[in-house]
Order: structure tokens, then sequence, then C-alpha cells
């Protein structure tokens, strides 16, 4: 037997049990059975190429560790770690990932409902991923205790639904640092980590997950047969409005949410139609030594309110890390700040403390914006909220120094046509 | 400080010659621990060593000969009894006594190894390290103490070698060099001559006899009989921990001597004014 | 033969030319990271404002004007500051590496070995997670040293047995611990991600680097990196002795137990200085006493001297890649040490494996 005969046979189990990837119970037993079918010969091999992939992995990160600096980065050594398991992981699942039918390309990554209230099951939805599969998410019936994972989930069923039919929600909302709904995520009480055997004992018949969340908890969670919707992108509000639609139809919410967006659009467009009109004001998103330029979802909320962002103008693209000396040069009129819930003031003084930055207009009064940092990064229709308390500083901030912006502004180099076709 | 006396010699004095050295051990002995049962590795031990000797400390493996050493160099404290050195004890409670101290007695170790590489010169130049103030550099008088060790035991073609590429003849006369460059008056070797070649052997032992004879109390230990008996002025014989005779080589060679600490019958063979042994396992 | 002329010595000669080269390196880097920035200062006003000399104007740069009281702050309040830090952190992990080589006899002994990055790291991770950063910027620093100390400590509690430390005992103990704090770091920071920000915090700090650093940072690291490289120096010697065998070295007079807490202590303040004023930079403690010995031998009085030298070299040269590599954006300075680093480790290793025998 060949090498290659060998691979054949070790992956021929997967690509015949190809079959929708979401979580039905009948389903999510093939793997095992796959594999039981395989080729002992075959097996083996795989296993053996997984222990040799499994010690090359070791091996690297223990090499990692050693060179590390003084091998003590906890957190990026956590992050090398996870990343390792996710590798691992991947490498056993590899007959996983090729057993979703492989259909025409996707035109529509969104979840939508494909068949209602057909015989035992209440409804299934189906989304076409990046990949070209189609994966489904069959719900039996309407879900009654659901359990969500992260926070923007979290927010949003908080806001569509009734505490009673929220089983649990994440640890994250049960402080004041991440979640905005305290008052009403202490209605639903139960705040669960990533344990699937936590998510289980509250016996769910949903659970919401997002694409960070430990691989194996959404794999577990199917394999006992409840259903998991994980949302997979969070890059803006079109991404947010989708995830909201997912879960209004997974939870069968649709008006409600229908009217949530109809209410954050129009709130959407009111800022930037006031906005529109206002004199672009050139601004900067800066948290920890890093600028949101292009790409970022606070990039987005300031071209809704009419800012250019002076880091995406610059090039940059995504989290750039960026000096002061850098952030004093692009000389934006206005900086926003995340910090701890409470702390801001403590943020803004920090910030100004640095001598050559106070000596930037920033130093005067409405310049540095500081905001909570679960304002900050949210991903649920707060979002709209975090556009209106961003387009809420610059109005404050054009109608103190507008003129005097106007005439001290310099052009920056490399700046594009959206912003100065709107400065007056 | 006296300095070389002959100075064109090819083997100039290097070391001043202190007739009054003395190293005095007074009923010293160590037990490993407190309990009454703890091993004990030197029992009870009277030794009285005058500068301008060759001793050597003789005894099958376990005797106690290293730790006599040990001991003497102020390695290790006794448990009970004193050490003197020139007829004051030998106090190791402070960094400055303990450099005072190896300003006055070497120490050469059995096993020896160098991490890092060192070349010859640079561990030749350790020996002045206890001569000098933490942040001052070598004096001239340093380095005229480390070129006449080196040249008295003809390391310098040898002397930018690193110490682990050495021959284990050359990494010996490399620790003389050392105990010779820090001019102190009392060297202590422990096993100098083992894991070396005859000639190279004979070698150690005909300098140490050379240094001896300049007035500089030299005290090795040998597991060579015939060594000890043509080298050495006066023969300390151990036996667990225990001294068993002490005095010339030819008195305390004797047959009746070696049978009862080696357990080997010894026949000694003469041709003139050299002698030899011939061995014999006793049948037990 | 004539007794004086130790100079004719191959090393002594090699000596002359890498210290000549280290201090013109680390003098080009200095002035580079003075010269270099955002702001295009001319270098005849960076001079001048260092210098102290009258104020021109109005700063003509390549991006537009700036005012000479900016110019000024930029280089006076970031520039400097940041050049300074990061000679300072150089030095600190460099002599840190070389004592931690020495006193673990392994070349590939690093400032993390015997857990006092960890702990270091872990005391700054504290005190970030109870929200101490913001009330004052000393006390995360302080947190770093404190957990430097700490971690040292309960190293040579564990290692300690009748009275001595045994090098293989330490060196354990040190790996444990190191894996214990890592594991108390990790959880440190699960704790404090459920409120994201405090991780933000935690994680942009541990990514560590010299960006944006003031005087504050300055004046916390001066006074543990000085007294550290003092310490270090006064016990060079000491620390030769001791790689001839314990025996030996105290026959030369090295009290070998007090030697290894001063060498400890002396490693913890020059550690834990460095972590916190720049996070967790790595390599720097491996790969320059290693590089720097295999120049001029292992002799530690010059090994830690130019170790410091160089050490400060490779971190400023290493911030003005990671300031120039993605301009406008910054690179992480740990991140430049190792992609630098390492391969340049591997490759001296190849290389030197082959050549043991000549000098």
């Amino acid at each position: 037997m060949t090498g290659s005969d060998l691979c054949r046979n070790a992956e021929r189990p997967a690509v015949e049990t190809c079959v929708d990837r979401a979580g039905v119970p009948p389903l999510a037993a093939t793997p095992t059975r796959g594999r039981r079918e395989r080729p002992r010969s075959g097996s083996t091999l795989a296993c053996r190429r997984r222990d040799l992939r499994r010690v090359h992995l070791a091996l690297l990160v223990a090499f990692i560790a050693a060179l590390a600096p003084g091998g003590c980065r906890p957190a990026q050594r956590g992050g090398s770690a996870s990343e390792a398991g996710v590798g691992e992981r991947k490498a056993e699942d590899g007959g996983d990932e090729s057993r979703v039918v492989a259909t025409a390309p996707a035109a529509q990554h969104a979840w939508r409902i494909v068949e209602s209230a057909g015989g035992d099951v209440w409804r299934t939805l189906a989304r076409h991923d990046a990949a070209g599969g189609r994966e489904l998410l069959v719900l039996p019936r309407r879900p009654q205790r659901i359990v969500s994972q992260t926070v923007a989930s979290d927010e949003v069923l908080l806001e569509l639904l009734p505490a009673e039919r929220i089983a649990g929600l994440s640890t994250y909302s049960a402080s004041a640092g991440t979640s905005i709904d305290l008052a009403k995520a202490s209605r639903v009480g139960r705040f669960v980590g990533g344990s699937a055997e936590e998510i289980l004992a509250l016996k769910p018949d949903l659970v919401i997950t997002a694409v960070y969340s430990a691989p194996e908890l959404t794999r577990r969670l199917r394999a006992v047969g409840v259903p998991v919707l994980q949302l997979r992108a969070f890059d803006g509000w079109g991404d947010i409005e989708d995830n909201i639609g997912a879960i209004a139809a997974a939870v069968g919410a649709e008006t409600a949410a229908e009217e949530l967006l109809r209410s954050a659009n129009g709130r959407l467009e009111a800022v930037r139609s006031r906005r529109a009109r206002a004199p672009a004001v050139r601004a900067l998103a800066y948290t920890y030594g890093n600028a949101q330029a292009a790409g970022s979802t606070f990039d987005e909320v300031l071209r809704i309110c009419g800012a250019r962002n002076v880091a995406a103008e610059a090039g940059l693209e995504g989290w750039a890390a960026i000096d002061l000396e850098r952030l004093i040069v692009w000389d934006p009129e206005i900086v926003f700040l995340s910090s701890e819930t409470g702390r801001e003031e403590a943020e803004r003084e920090r910030f100004l403390s640095q001598p050559a930055v106070r000596r930037t207009r920033l130093g005067e009064p409405g310049r540095v914006v500081v905001i909570s940092g679960a304002l900050f990064g949210t991903v649920s229709h707060r979002y709209v909220d975090l556009v209106e308390r961003v387009a809420a500083a610059l109005d404050r901030l054009s109608a103190t120094h507008g003129a005097d912006d106007a005439e001290r502004s310099d052009p920056a180099p490399g700046k594009t046509e959206t912003a100065s076709e709107s400065t007056p | 400080m006296s300095r070389p006396s002959e100075p064109e010699s090819s083997s100039p004095r290097t070391a001043p010659a202190r007739v009054d050295a003395s190293l005095v051990l007074e009923n010293v002995t160590l037990a490993l621990g407190e309990a009454a049962h703890a091993p004990v590795l030197v029992r009870d031990l009277d030794l009285d060593l005058r500068a301008g000797s060759l001793v050597v400390l003789l005894g099958p493996n376990g005797s106690g000969k290293t730790t006599t050493l040990r001991l003497a160099a102020g390695l290790v404290a006794p448990t009970s009894g004193r050490v003197l050195l020139d007829g004051e004890p030998l106090d190791r409670s402070r960094g400055s006594s303990l450099r005072r101290l190896a300003r006055r007695v070497a120490y050469v170790p059995q096993s020896y190894q160098s991490t890092f590489d060192f070349t010859v010169r640079e561990l030749v130049a350790m020996a002045r390290y206890p001569h000098h103030g933490r942040f001052a550099a070598p004096s001239l008088a340093d380095r005229r103490q480390v070129e006449a060790a080196l040249e008295r035991l003809e390391l310098v073609p040898l002397q930018h070698r690193i110490a682990h590429t050495l021959s284990g003849g050359e990494l010996q006369r490399v620790q003389l060099a050392r105990c010779l460059a820090s001019e102190a008056h009392v060297l202590l070797l422990d096993e100098p001559t083992s894991n070396l070649d005859l000639a190279h052997g004979l070698e150690v032992l005909e300098v140490c006899r050379a240094l001896a004879d300049e007035g500089r109390l030299v005290v090795l230990t040998l597991h060579d009989l015939m060594a000890a008996r043509r080298f050495a002025d006066r023969v300390v014989l151990l036996q667990e921990g225990r001294l068993v005779d002490d005095g010339t080589p030819v008195q305390v060679l004797d047959a009746g001597n070696i049978r009862r600490v080696f357990a080997v019958e010894a026949s000694e063979l003469r041709s003139g004014s050299r002698s030899a042994y011939w061995f014999d396992r006793l049948q037990s | 033969m004539s007794p004086s002329t130790p100079a004719t010595s191959p090393r002594a000669r090699r000596l002359l030319l890498v210290t000549a080269l280290c201090i013109a390196t680390t003098v080009a880097a200095a002035l580079a990271s003075l010269l270099l920035g955002a702001a295009e200062i001319p270098p005849a006003t960076v001079a001048s404002i260092l210098f102290g000399g009258a104020a021109e104007a109005e700063i003509e740069t390549a991006g537009g004007s700036l005012e000479p009281e900016m110019a000024r702050s930029i280089v006076l309040q970031l520039r400097l500051p940041r050049c300074l830090v990061g000679l300072l952190v150089g030095a600190a992990l460099a002599v840190a590496g070389v004592l931690l080589q020495g006193l673990f006899r392994n070349a590939l002994a690093a400032p993390g070995v015997v857990g006092t990055s960890a702990g270091g790291a872990l005391g700054a991770v504290l005190a970030l997670s109870f929200g101490l950063g913001l009330r004052s910027s000393y006390l995360v620093p302080l947190g770093a040293i404190a957990g430097a100390f700490a971690s040292l400590v309960v190293v040579a509690r564990i290692a300690r047995h009748r009275g001595r430390t045994s090098i293989t005992d330490l060196l354990l103990a040190g790996v444990a611990l190191n894996a214990f704090l890592s594991a108390l770091n990790s959880f440190v920071i699960a704790r404090a991600w459920i409120d994201h920000e405090v991780a933000r915090r935690i994680n942009f700090w541990l990514m560590g680097g010299i960006a944006d650093r003031d005087w504050s940072h300055v004046a916390i690291a001066l006074p543990g990196c000085a007294a550290g490289i003092a310490l270090a120096i006064a016990h060079a010697r000491d620390l030769d002795l001791m790689l001839q065998g314990e025996d030996l070295a105290r026959s030369l007079g090295v009290d070998g137990e007090r030697l290894k807490n001063v060498l400890l202590l002396a490693t913890a303040l020059l550690v834990g200085s460095a972590v916190a004023v720049s996070g967790v930079v790595g390599f720097v403690g491996l790969v320059v006493p290693h590089v720097v010995r295999l120049a001029i031998g292992p002799s530690h009085r010059a090994l830690v001297l130019l170790s410091a030298v160089a050490g400060a070299a490779f971190v400023l040269l290493s911030d003005l890649i990671a300031r120039t590599a993605v301009s406008p954006g910054e690179l992480q300075l740990g991140i430049v040490t190792a992609f630098v680093g390492a391969p340049f480790f591997v490759f001296l290793l190849i290389r030197e494996r082959g050549r043991v025998e000549t000098l």
C-alpha cells in the first residue's frame, strides 16, 4: 500500500458522509461512525500522522516557549497554546470539514429560513458559508430555553425576548465592564462560562455561540443534539444586522427584530444626514497604542458620523499600533479612547499626561472623548448608541471649535476625497 | 613580596619561601550531620605539617584523604577540633577572610571541569583575583606573577588555548601554574597524577618536589605507593578516617602497614638505592 | 618573553575591536532613535533642542511646519525617554542574561529561567487587574519589581536545602515556578477578561515595547538597572571562579552561597526594572551574552560591560526596525527582537558547532 493509498483511505469515510454540518442528532453521530469504518491500517496511519503533527506542534510550542521572552508572556503563550489546540482539533476534524456538501457558490452568507413547520421540525435555517458549503440549523420546536455565549447575542436576546425564555447568558454579561443591559441581564440571573457541561445542565434547546468560541464547545453541543447557532462575522453594521436577523429567525422573534432594526436604521440615518451637513472632522480612535484604521468597526462608525479617520487616511488597516509622535503628527481634531466603565476620566488624564500630547489641540476641552469599553466594542444593536455617542461628541466639537479648526486644519498627506468634499 | 631570586633562570621561583609556614589539624573530626550515628568522614585527626616539605596522604578509597585536604583548605569546617594555619585558626566567616585565606592556601580539586571557553592564561590569572579589589584591574605585579607561572610550567606556547582542548597532563600543569601564580605557600593537591600517563605523572611530581624544596608546604593525595616513597618527605597513612601512621616514607610504608591498610602483601625489591614493590592481593 | 605584553592575546586584541564596535553601534542607534520619527524634525534642530540651543521661529518639516515648542516636546518628552528606556532595558536584560548564564553554567539560560520575568509580569498583571494602572503610572512598574523579587525569594526558598542552594535545584525550582506563575498569569488574565477593557490593558502592557515611554519610566528603570549592573560588575570575577567549580571558587575566596544570593538579587533588580518599563521583551538576555561571549571569551568583567552596551544597541536597533518596518504603523518590539534574535542565534550555534578548537 502506498502512502497516497493510505491517505485516500484515511479520508474516504469523511467524503462519503457528506452531510450538512448543522447539529441534528442523527447526523451529529456520523463522524464517530465514519472513523470506525476506516480501514485499520489507514486509521493507524492517520493516528500516527496526527500524533506526529501533535508532536511537531508540541515541539514548536515548546521551542517558542523556550525562546520566548523569558518564557513569560502569559497572554501570548495562552494565545499560542489555544491556537495549538485549535490546530490539533482541526487536524482531527479534517473529515468533519469536508462533510459539507459542495454546492453552488453562495451569494448570501446570512442565515435564512428554508422550511417552516414541516412534520416534527418547527423550523430549519440554512446559510451558505464562504467555502461554498451549506450549513443547516434544524430546530425541532420553538426554542424556550435559550443559552447565549456571546455578549452581543446576550444583548440582542434581552432586547427581543422575555427573560423567561432565556436559560442562560454569557458570564461577560454578569459584570459591569462588558454588559450594558446589566439590569435586564440580572433578570435572567444565570450566567454560564464556556463549558459544555455547564450549558447542558440548563437543558437548552438553542445555544448561540460565536466563531471565536471554543470550537469543541460547538462540536460537543451538536454531538448531543443541541441546536447551535454560530454567529460568524461581526465586522460592522451589516454583519450586526445579519446576526440580529439570524437570532430572530432562530428564536421566532422576527417581528420584534424587524422593529428593532427599523428603529436602529432610522436612528443611523438621522445621524448620517445630520452629520453630513457638518464639517468633516479629522478623528482618531486610539485604544492602548492601537489606532482603529480602515476596515475596523470604529472606522465605520466614524464614516457614518461623517468624520475622517486619520488612521485610515494614512493607509493603515485594522488595528494598527502607532506611537504618540505619529498621533501628534496626524494632529487629529478629536480622539476617541476606550476605558473601563467608570474610569473614563482617569483614562483621559492618563492620555493627556504626556506633555507633548497636551501641547496639541487635544489638550483643549472636548477633544479627548473616552467611551466605556463595553460600548466602544459593541457588536449588538447597541452599535447605534455608540454611533450616537460619537456623533454627539462631534456635534459638541463643531459647536465649540468649528470655526477654529477650519482654519487650523492642514491637509494630511494621502488624504482621501470623502473628507475634502464636505469641508466647508 | 620577594620577587624571583633567579630572574634569568629558566625556572624562576615565583613564591616566597616561608619557613615558618605551618598547617596544623588538632583533633579534627568531620561527621555528616548532627545525628549520633551520622557517618564520620574523618575522626580525631592530628597532623602538624611544616613548610618546605612534601607530604603525601595515602590510604585506600574512602579513607578520608580528600576530606582531610578539604578540611585543610578551609572548604569544610570540622565538626570538632581545629585547623590552624600559621598558628591561627582558619576563619571562613567573611568574604574578606576567605580572600585572605585564598592568598595563602592554594587548592587543586581532583576533578576539574571548566564551563565556557576560558583560555589557559585566563585560568592562571584567576589565581590573582583574591589579590586585587573588586573594581580594580590587574596590576603589573599580577601580570608578572602570571607570566612567571606560565613560563615555569612551560605553558607559554599554550597560553591562548582553550582549557578543555588540553590534554590531562597539560591541564594539570595549568592547575599547578595557578597555584604558583597565587603566591600561596601552602599547596593542597588532590590526586594530581590521576589520569596522567607515566611521564606526565612524573613531571607533575617533580614540579611538586621542587616547589616543596623552595620552602612551600605541598600536600598531595596519591594512590601510587612507589611515587610516594620516591618523592615524599613524609607520608600520612589513613584508614576509614583515622590516622594509621605518620612519618618518613620508609617508616610508614612497611609491609605490615601496607597489609593492614591496603589488604595486599607487599614485597620490596631493591636495586642499589632504588626500590620497588611487588603487590599480591591477600586471600581473605 | 617580556612579562608585560598580555595584549598579544588574540582575545585581548579582539576585545578592543569589539568594544569599539559595540560603543559605535550603540551611539549610532541612539542617534538614529533621536533623529528619526513621524515628525520629520531636521537633525540640526534636534541637536539644538538637545543641547539647549535657542529654538527657531518655525520648524520646517517634510510634512509641514511645526511649532518649536512642539518640536521640543517631541524630542525631549517622547524621543529622548524612549531612547533612554531602550538603553536601560537592553543593558539590564543583557546583563541579567550574563548573570543567569554564569550562575547556571548554561549558555541557554535566560532571565525567564528562574521565574523572574514571570514573577515580574504577574506582579504587573495583578496591579493592572486591580485597576492600579490608572491610579499612578508608578504602580504597575513597582508591581513588576515586587513580583520579580517575590519569585526569586520563593525560588531560593524552594531550592535551598541545609543552607545551600544547588544549581540543579535552583534550575528545577525556576522551571516549576515559571510554569506556575505563567498559569497564575493566565488565570488572572482570564478573570480579568470578564472586564474586557482590563484584559486589553493587560495585553497591551504585556506586548511591551518602549513606545510612548516618558520620563517617569526612565526614573523607574534607572535605579534598579544601575544597582543591578554595579553588582554584576563587582561580582564578575567571582562568577569566573564559580564557573571553575564551587570548591575551587571557595579556595580562591568566593563565598558561593553569598554570591548566588547577590547575583539573584541583581537579576531581580535588572529584570524587574526592565519588565516594569517595557513589558516582556524577549531574546535580549539570551542572544546578547552569547554573541558577546563568542566574540571576547567568557571572562565576566568584560562580558558584563560589553553585554550591557551590546544589549542597549540591540534593543535600540530592534526598536528602530519596529518603528520603521511597517510605517506609519509600528511593530511590537518583542516581535522584532525575536525575529532578529532567533535566526541569528541558530546561525551562531550552527557556525560555532564545528570550531571548538580555534580561539
